[in-house]
C-alpha cells in the first residue's frame, strides 16, 4: 500500500517538467511563502493565475518536545521523525498540479486519562465520547498523509479544480490497557471558478469519510476493575460525565464530513485578495460490537445501525480572507480567519444530549518581507489568535469558559548571503494570555474522577499566561543548477508567567521545550 | 453560465444540513426529581383491602449506565423523594428490616420471626423529566435456615496458584436445629450476560423466557421460575448428611489440597508456585466429579477434573437435554462473576418432570441448541446473584427480590477472593450446646455478603 503511495508521489513530484514562469515565486525561498502554498490547497482555482515556480521538496526532520506544562491528556514528552515530499507542477498555462506525501513516526511518553489518538496539546478538550484510564503509558504512532490537487483552466473564464486527501494513522499504547487504533480518512473536494477580468467567483463542495477502529487488548484484562482504579477502563460521555461502555474491547467511529462554500478573488500584477466562506458538518457515529447483540463477552465491530451507540456533531462556519502585496523589493501577506464551531453529542440509548462545545476563533497572520533579489533583507511575522471557548456538560455537571489571546512575533533575516549559500536567522517570541475564564462544577454524580484529574488541571493550564522565545536557523546551499539543500533547526521555550499552576497541580515548574531540525532538498 | 449556476445550486442543496440529525426524540438531558412510593404486597393489605405503605425503608437507585447511586429512606407516608437525579435507566432496590414489635404495631398480629426483612426491586426503571415517579411493592424475604455462606468463584492466580481448579461453594446451617443435606439440589443458573435490551429480552435486559420455543405460561415464566444449565444433587437417604447448627458443608470443584503439587488426568504434573495463593480442599464434604457422567455420554474427561476417591461425589441431576448437553465438562463457575446459584429441595421424581426450554433468542432448534431446566422459585431455599467485577460488563439479575434483592461482585478474578456472608452475631455456648455464629440473611446479597480471601469453613474477618 505504502509503495503505491510512493509511486503516485514520485509521479506527482518528479514526472512533470515545465518551464518556470517569469517573476514567479519559488516557495522554498522563505518560510512565509509556505503560507501561500497552504492557501492554494484551500482553493486551487483562486490561485491559478498566480505565478509559482515548479518545485519539489523532500524533507527529513525530527521534532522533540518536552511538555512540562500541559493539559492532562497530552504526553509529557514526544519525539517525532518525519519524511515529507511536496511540490507544485505547472504542466501548462492551463494546468497546475499539487502533490504532497507526509510520514511521521511519533513516540510519546506518559499519556494519562486518554485511550484515544486525540491529544489536548492544541485543543481545549477531547471530543466527548472516549475511553480513558488514569494510568500513564507510552504510545507509538505512525501517520501517513497523501494529497493531490489540480487546477485547470477549462474555457474562457471557467476554471475547475479538485483536491483529494488520504490519511492513515496507526496508534498503539504500550502497556495495559493497550488500544490499537487504526484510522483511515478519505476526503475530496471539487472547485469551480469563473473569472471576469481581475475578479473571480468560485464555489466548492467536499465530502470526507473517516473510519477509526479501536481494538483494546490487555496482557492482564483481570485488573480492569474498579478495585484497580488506575487500570479500570472508563468512558467519558461529555465533559465530566462517566458512563459504562460494554463494548470497550472493540468499537469504532465513523465520521462523515460534508462541506461547501464559495469564494471571491481579486488580483492585479501587484495585489492579490481572496476570501472564502465555507460550511462543514462532521457527524461522528460511535459503534459498539456484536457481543452486546449476541450475549457474548466480546464481538466484532462494524458500521451498522444496530451497533450505533452515540453521535457527535461538529458544525463549522468559516471565513478566510487573504491579502498579498508583492513587488520586486517587498512582499506583504495578511490573513484573517474566523471560525465558529459548535459540537454537540447525542446518546442513542438515552435519546438525548448532555454536551455542547462552542469555539469562536479569530486569527490573523501578517507577514512582511523586504527583499534584495533573492536575499531576504528583513522579514517580520505577527500572528494573533483570539479564542472564545466554552464546554458544557449538563450531566457532568461542568461549565467551562475561556477567552484567550495567542500572540506570536517573529523576525528573520539572511545574515549571510552568497549566490550559492545563505543563512537565514529567525528570532521571535510566542505568548498566551487568558482574557476571561470561569469553571463551574456541581457534582451530580458520585464519580468526580474526570473533574478532579483532568478538567480542573486543564483549566488551571488554560488560565495561566505563558511567554517564551523562539529561534530558527536555516542554511541554504546550492547543490547544482536546479537543486538546493536546506538544513534547518528551530528551538522554542515556553515559560509560565505565574506560579499558579505549580501551586495547584503537579506541574514541576519547568518550561516547555521544543526543538526541531531537518534537512530538505528542493529542485 | 446560467446552467453552471443551476448546477452549483443543486450541489449546495445536496450538501445542506438537516435538522433531524439526532432524530425526533432528541431532548436535553438534565437532572430531575424522582419519587418512589413503597408498598407492602397485597398479603399485608389493611382490613379495607388497601395497600399499606412502608415507612423508613431504604431505597437505593443505581443508574444502569453509570453506576451513579442514590440512597434515601422513605418518609412516614412511604415516599422516597429524590432530587437532582441524573436521567436514565435505573435498578431500584428497596429493603426494610422489621423487628417483631414493629411488625405487630404495623400489621396487628404476631410476627412469624423475631426479625423480618422485606425486599422489593424494579429493574429498568426509567427516570427523566417525563417519568418522575414509580411504585415498588416489597415482599417478606424468604426465611431460610440453610444458607449459601461462601462462594469462591474467582479462583487464584493462573500461573502462581490453582486458577479455577480450587473453586468451591459452602453451605451453612444458620438455625439452631440439625438440617439434613440429603437430596439437596445445587443449581447454576443461566441468563443474559449483558444488559442489552432487544426483542427477546425483558426491559432489564434479562431473557424474556415467555418467548422461548414451546413456552405457553406467559409472563409467569419470568416471575415464578428460574432456569438452570447445571443442577447437582447431594446424595443420601434422608439422614445421611446432617449439618449441625453453626456448621458448614463444603462442595468443591476438586476436593484436593491445591497447595501441593498434583498430577492431572493426562499424567502431566501441576506445580503450584505460590501455595499461599490457594487453599486446601481435601477436607471438603463433597466434590463435583464429572468423569463418570462424561464417560456415560461419550465425552472425554476434563484433564483438571481430578477425582479424590475419599470424598463423596455430587450426583448430576441435570446437564442439559440428552443429546443437547450443556457445554461445561466440569463444575466450573464463571471467574468474573456472571453466575447465580440456588439451593432447593424437591422430590427427585418431581424434579425429573420439570420442563426445560431453550433461551428465547433461539427460533429454530438444532443439534447445538442448549436447554435449561425450569425451576419454580417457591422451592428455592436460598439463592445468590453474582455480578461481573467490571461494571462495563454488568449483567441483569436472574433472581427476584424474594430470593436476592441485589447482587454481589468481587474485586477482580484470580486474586483468591471469595464472597462470604457477614456474621450477624455470635450466640454463646450454653450447656452442651456449642457457641455458634448467626449469619446475615436479609436476602439482599449486597448487604449480606462481603469480599475476602477464600477460607473454607471460615467466617467474616
Amino acid at each position: 500500500m505504502n509503495f503505491k503511495i510512493l509511486h503516485v508521489v514520485s509521479f506527482l513530484a518528479c514526472g512533470c517538467v515545465s518551464a518556470q514562469l517569469n517573476d514567479s515565486i519559488f516557495i522554498p525561498e522563505n518560510q512565509m511563502y509556505y503560507k501561500q502554498l497552504n492557501q492554494i490547497w484551500e482553493n486551487p482555482v483562486q490561485f491559478s493565475k498566480q505565478k509559482f515556480s515548479d518545485f519539489t521538496e523532500t524533507e527529513l526532520s525530527a521534532v522533540v518536545k518536552d511538555l512540562n506544562m500541559k493539559r492532562t491528556q497530552t504526553a509529557e514528552s514526544s519525539n517525532e521523525f518525519g519524511f515529507k515530499t511536496q511540490g507544485i507542477f505547472n504542466i501548462s498555462e492551463k494546468l497546475r498540479l499539487l502533490g504532497s506525501f507526509d510520514y511521521q513516526f511519533v513516540t510519546e511518553k506518559n499519556v494519562g486519562y486518554n485511550l484515544t489518538n486525540g491529544r489536548t496539546e492544541d485543543q481545549f478538550v477531547l471530543n466527548p465520547n472516549y475511553l480513558f484510564v488514569p494510568k500513564k503509558a507510552n504510545w507509538e504512532n505512525q501517520n501517513y498523509h497523501i494529497k493531490g490537487g489540480i487546477s485547470y483552466h477549462l474555457w474562457k473564464g471557467l476554471e475547475l479544480g479538485a483536491t483529494v486527501d488520504y490519511r492513515n494513522q496507526n496508534s498503539f499504547r504500550k502497556s495495559d490497557p493497550r488500544p490499537e487504533i487504526n484510522t483511515a480518512d478519505y476526503s475530496g473536494k471539487i472547485f469551480a471558478g469563473y473569472r471576469y477580468g481581475n475578479h473571480q467567483l468560485s464555489v466548492f463542495g467536499g465530502l470526507g469519510r473517516k473510519s477509526e477502529t479501536y481494538d483494546i487488548m490487555a496482557v492482564n484484562e483481570f485488573i480492569n476493575a474498579p478495585a484497580n482504579p488506575e487500570y479500570y477502563v472508563r468512558f467519558s460521555n461529555g465533559y465530566g460525565r462517566i458512563v459504562y461502555f460494554p463494548s470497550y474491547t472493540n468499537f469504532s467511529y465513523r465520521t462523515v464530513d460534508r462541506n461547501f462554500g464559495a469564494g471571491y478573488a481579486f488580483e492585479n500584477p501587484k495585489n492579490f485578495f481572496n476570501i472564502n466562506f465555507s460550511y462543514s458538518k462532521a457527524m461522528q457515529n460511535l459503534y459498539g460490537n456484536t457481543g452486546e447483540l449476541y450475549n457474548l463477552p466480546t464481538g466484532s465491530t462494524y458500521f451498522a445501525e444496530s451497533l450505533e451507540k452515540m453521535k457527535y456533531r461538529l458544525v463549522n462556519y468559516k471565513t478566510d480572507a487573504n491579502y498579498w502585496y508583492k513587488s520586486e523589493i517587498a512582499d506583504f501577506m495578511s490573513n484573517v480567519n474566523f471560525q465558529s464551531i459548535t459540537g454537540d453529542n447525542y446518546n442513542n440509548a438515552e435519546f438525548g444530549q448532555n454536551y455542547r462545545m462552542t469555539l469562536d476563533r479569530l486569527s490573523t497572520a501578517n507577514n512582511f518581507l523586504l527583499k534584495d533579489g533573492k536575499k531576504i533583507k528583513f522579514g517580520a511575522v505577527l500572528e494573533g489568535v483570539y479564542n472564545d471557548f466554552s464546554a458544557i456538560d449538563l450531566l457532568g455537571i461542568t461549565y467551562k469558559y475561556v477567552t484567550s489571546l495567542n500572540l506570536n512575533l517573529k523576525f528573520n533575516k539572511d545574515i549571510f548571503y552568497r549566490e550559492t549559500q545563505k543563512v537565514n536567522l529567525e528570532m521571535g517570541a510566542m505568548s498566551y494570555f487568558p482574557l476571561k475564564e470561569s469553571l463551574q462544577y456541581t457534582p451530580a454524580s458520585s464519580n468526580t474522577l474526570l473533574y478532579d484529574h483532568v478538567i480542573k488541571n486543564d483549566h488551571e493550564f488554560d488560565r495561566m499566561s505563558k511567554l517564551g522565545p523562539q529561534f530558527g536557523l536555516q542554511f541554504y546551499q546550492r547543490v547544482s543548477a536546479n537543486t538546493d539543500l536546506k538544513i534547518f533547526t528551530n528551538f522554542a521555550a515556553l515559560f509560565p508567567l505565574s506560579r499558579d499552576l505549580e501551586q495547584s497541580t503537579e506541574y514541576n515548574g519547568n518550561p516547555n521545550l521544543y526543538f526541531n531540525a531537518g534537512i530538505s532538498l528542493f529542485y | 453560465m446560467k446552467q453552471l449556476l443551476t448546477y452549483f445550486a443543486v450541489l449546495m442543496l445536496l450538501f445542506s444540513c438537516h435538522d433531524d440529525d439526532f432524530g425526533n426524540n432528541s431532548n436535553t438531558l438534565q437532572p430531575t426529581n424522582f419519587k418512589v412510593e413503597v408498598k407492602y404486597d397485597a398479603s399485608y393489605n389493611d382490613t379495607s383491602g388497601n395497600a399499606r405503605r412502608v415507612k423508613n425503608a431504604t431505597v437505593v437507585m443505581v443508574n444502569n449506565s453509570s453506576g451513579d447511586t442514590y440512597t434515601i429512606s422513605t418518609d412516614a407516608d412511604g415516599f422516597a423523594n429524590f432530587s437532582n437525579v441524573i436521567p436514565g435507566t435505573y435498578k431500584i432496590t428497596v429493603s426494610k428490616k422489621m423487628l417483631s414489635d414493629e411488625f405487630y404495631a404495623t400489621f396487628n398480629y404476631v410476627s412469624p420471626a423475631a426479625e423480618l426483612s422485606f425486599n422489593g426491586t424494579q429493574e429498568g426503571a426509567t427516570i427523566n423529566v417525563n417519568v418522575q415517579s414509580t411504585v415498588i411493592e416489597v415482599r417478606s424475604a424468604r426465611i431460610g435456615d440453610l444458607l449459601i455462606k461462601q462462594i469462591y468463584y474467582g479462583g487464584s492466580h493462573i500461573t502462581q496458584g490453582a486458577g479455577i481448579r480450587d473453586q468451591f461453594i459452602e453451605l451453612y446451617n444458620n438455625s439452631n436445629e440439625v438440617i439434613y443435606a440429603d437430596g439437596l439440589y445445587l443449581g447454576q443458573l443461566y441468563g443474559k450476560t449483558n444488559t442489552t435490551v432487544n426483542s427477546y429480552t425483558q426491559s432489564s435486559g434479562q431473557f424474556d423466557w415467555s418467548k422461548s420455543m414451546g413456552m405457553t405460561m406467559g409472563n409467569t415464566a419470568n416471575t415464578d421460575f428460574v432456569y438452570a444449565d447445571y443442577v447437582m444433587r447431594i446424595p443420601g437417604t434422608g439422614t445421611q448428611y446432617p449439618i449441625l447448627p453453626g456448621q458448614s458443608l463444603v462442595i468443591a470443584q476438586n476436593s484436593l489440597n491445591h497447595k501441593s503439587p498434583l498430577v492431572d488426568n493426562t499424567g502431566s504434573p501441576i506445580n503450584i508456585l505460590n501455595p499461599s495463593l490457594t487453599i486446601d480442599l481435601s477436607g471438603s464434604d463433597f466434590e463435583v466429579y464429572l468423569g463418570t457422567f462424561n464417560n456415560s455420554i461419550g465425552e472425554a474427561i476434563y484433564k483438571f477434573d481430578i477425582q479424590n476417591p475419599a470424598v463423596k461425589d455430587l450426583e448430576i441431576a441435570y446437564w442439559g437435554r440428552p443429546g443437547n448437553w450443556s457445554g461445561n465438562n466440569d463444575f466450573i463457575m464463571d471467574s468474573p462473576g456472571r453466575d447465580s446459584f440456588i439451593i432447593f429441595k424437591m422430590d427427585p421424581a418431581d424434579f425429573t418432570l420439570l420442563s426445560d426450554y431453550s433461551d428465547p433468542s433461539v427460533t429454530n432448534a438444532t443439534v447445538s441448541t442448549r436447554y435449561f431446566k425450569q425451576i419454580p422459585i417457591n422451592v428455592i431455599i436460598d439463592g445468590v446473584d453474582l455480578q461481573h467485577y467490571n461494571p462495563n460488563s454488568q449483567r441483569p439479575k436472574m433472581l427476584n427480590a424474594s430470593v436476592d434483592a441485589s447482587f454481589i461482585a468481587g474485586d477482580q478474578a484470580y486474586i483468591s477472593q471469595a464472597v462470604i456472608r457477614k456474621t450477624k452475631t455470635t450466640i454463646p455456648a450454653q450447656g452442651n450446646t456449642q457457641a455458634r455464629k448467626v449469619l446475615e440473611d436479609t436476602n439482599n446479597s449486597a448487604n449480606d455478603f462481603i469480599r475476602q480471601t477464600a477460607n473454607p469453613r471460615g467466617f467474616q474477618q
